[in-house]
């Protein structure tokens, strides 16, 4: 038996009693409600998504305590402006030659220094540590030379302990001082070197707690499984006792996608579903896929996005008559397509990316049921995508299953199903192979259902 | 209802085409039971139907007609009512047992229907016997085209089949 390319195991976990699933091209998981599956999709993606963009979340984290910094600093130098724009006003009624008054240089520059840094696009690429220092010793100069010039001592005085209340927040320690003095910038710049120093660490010896934060945001009423692992050809990605992530080589980019009405949803609270828009508004590229265009034949018509007067990217679908829709108000199945088409039409899908659906059936006609797991299974056998998809139809399940059997991929598709573990609340996955035949025999429980209450 | 050798045997067609009376065991090794059937006891027939019908078609000089695989003779053993029972055996691995076609479905019964006439009555059960692998999809597949007769249409096993009519 092959290597699996990935392999997720998990124990006690939530609904989850023993877990132990094999991802090489496209694995299916059925299993009725609360059995666990969202849970699966939900491991598999803040897994991927941690180890494959590990730096950037690294950056990320390290952007945000920079803001709370920035924030401080331009606090206190708008707080300064008022003191300097007084002294400003009293020197250009004494001088009607100097109107405009240059007689706060170190103000200034920490001013064009904030500004500098508020302007780029990424404070962290653009400016290094040595700037950020700059930064912070630019404001410490403009606070000296305010105060050596500022005339209303208490107001000043009120001033600088709101600087001393902020910056207890922002070390996260109780500064054992009772009035703001220039050496606390110092303290600042301490904090400065230390988050980058911590970034750098952390990028180099990837700490599993990246992980483990993603996990304890989304799961937030549950403990940890007893046993949790994920293997990228039998070697660990991650796994229980082990401190730090593996890099991966298979994945490079996981998608996840539960629902299709996610789509335009900004700051929707779920990271996955601002994850997905975010790749969905990246430029298409120049060639389209043919896939791409086979779903123009189903949907009748393109996805993609258009720019608004206010320069806002806007979802719309062009139907093949050359009338355009806002796409976020078209048939919801027409979006579980548009999401592929996108995705295919941005480049965001490759042989890299392992593709998380729940229940893609949801919200299509059986035919379009049919016409979907047939563009996974192509998009499988001829680009390599990976997919996870948890499933609740029949007609879905037995498409993948045959049309990979015809277009000679079968041997990478794997089927799974949540059967209860005894009495229990909890599910064990058995993983069927090829057969079926057991996903039939749990749904067909619905027919005896209607033979029960209808007949 | 259980299986009946001397209602099997009795049929008109039985006896007319006496040399499609078969063991069962044999019916079924021939139709891709896997391995040699030992499910029946030796003694116990089917009329092959496929077999009378290569008969009637070869004699009348036309085509041959679809037909199901094999039909019992049961009764009641309350009432002694007796019936016959029309039975298809889609046990090969092949795409068009995995995934029958109801249209051929119907022309089996239609035909054998005609073979067999009025002399006993013929359960409106038609049971489609599968391997164990593809059994629970085929029971959907009947149960989701549940509209008229296809209600009639009762996919099973062979041992769920056998459990029905001979245990």
């Amino acid at each position: 038996m092959s290597v699996p390319q990935i392999r997720l195991k998990t124990k006690d976990f939530r609904a989850i009693a023993n877990a132990d699933i094999i991802i090489d091209g496209i694995t299916v998981v059925a299993g009725e409600n609360g059995s666990g599956k969202s849970t699966l999709s939900k491991l598999l993606y803040f897994v991927f998504k941690t180890a494959c963009n590990y730096e950037k979340l690294v950056e990320k984290e390290l952007r945000e305590d920079l803001a709370d910094v920035l924030r401080f600093l331009e606090a206190v130098v708008f707080d300064l402006s008022r003191f300097s724009d007084d002294k400003r006003q009293q020197q250009n009624s004494n001088d009607s030659v100097n109107k405009v008054g240059n007689t706060k240089p170190n103000f200034e520059n920490a001013e064009r220094g904030l500004q500098r840094i508020k302007r780029s696009k990424d404070f962290i690429s653009e400016f290094g540590l040595g700037s950020w220092k700059v930064l912070v010793e630019s404001v410490k100069s403009a606070y000296l030379e305010t105060i050596q010039t500022q005339n209303d001592v208490s107001l000043f005085r009120l001033h600088t302990s709101r600087f001393l209340h902020i910056l207890n927040e922002l070390l996260g320690e109780d500064i054992k001082s009772d009035h703001f003095s220039s050496d606390l910038f110092d303290k600042v710049s301490d904090l400065v070197q230390a988050l980058f120093e911590n970034a750098l660490v952390k990028i180099n010896k990837r700490p599993v707690e990246l992980f483990e934060n993603a996990m304890s945001n989304i799961f937030t009423d549950s403990i940890g499984p007893s046993h949790f692992e994920v293997s990228e050809l039998d070697i660990p990605i991650v796994k229980n006792g082990i401190d730090n992530l593996s890099k991966t080589y298979t994945v490079l980019n996981a998608i996840y996608t539960d629902t299709p009405m996610s789509i335009g949803i900004k700051d929707s609270g779920y990271d996955y579903w601002d994850d997905l828009n975010e790749l969905l508004l990246s430029n298409p590229i120049e060639n389209r896929y043919k896939y791409s265009v086979e779903i123009d034949n189903i949907i009748n018509g393109e996805a993609t996005f258009d720019i608004d007067i206010f320069s806002r990217k806007r979802f719309v679908f062009k139907r093949l008559d050359g009338a355009v829709f806002n796409l976020l108000d078209c048939a919801t199945g027409i979006k579980s397509f548009a999401m592929l088409q996108i995705l295919l039409n941005n480049g965001s899908l490759n042989d890299k990316t392992l593709l998380i659906i729940d229940e893609p059936e949801v919200h299509l006609h059986p035919k379009w049921i049919v016409e979907y797991a047939r563009i996974i299974v192509k998009l499988n056998k001829e680009m390599g995508i990976k997919f996870f998809i948890a499933s609740h139809d029949p007609d879905f399940i037995s498409a993948i299953r045959y049309i990979s059997e015809k277009e000679g991929n079968l041997d990478k598709v794997n089927f799974y199903l949540a059967e209860k573990a005894g009495e229990t609340f909890t599910y064990n996955y058995t993983h069927l192979q090829h057969n079926i035949d057991p996903i039939f025999k749990s749904f067909n429980i619905a027919i005896s259902k209607i033979e029960e209450y209808g007949a | 209802m259980k299986y009946c050798k001397i209602t099997t045997e009795n049929h008109p067609i039985a006896k007319q085409y006496s040399d499609c009376v078969e063991a069962l065991n044999s019916i079924f090794t021939n139709e891709g039971f896997i391995g040699e059937c030992v499910l029946f006891e030796q003694e116990q027939t089917g009329i092959n139907l496929d077999s009378v019908e290569i008969s009637i078609s070869s004699s009348e000089g036309r085509n041959k007609e679809m037909s199901v695989d094999v039909v019992l003779g049961v009764k009641t053993p309350e009432t002694d009512e007796r019936y016959m029972v029309l039975t298809e055996l889609k046990l090969r691995q092949t795409k068009a047992n995995r995934n029958p076609s109801i249209t051929d479905i119907d022309g089996k019964i239609a035909g054998s229907l005609a073979t067999l006439g009025n002399s006993v009555t013929v359960t409106d059960r038609y049971y489609m016997l599968f391997s164990d692998d593809v059994v629970e999809q085929a029971k959907n597949r009947f149960i989701r085209s549940n509209s008229g007769i296809y209600k009639n249409y009762i996919a099973s096993t062979v041992k769920e089949w056998h459990d029905l009519f001979f245990a």
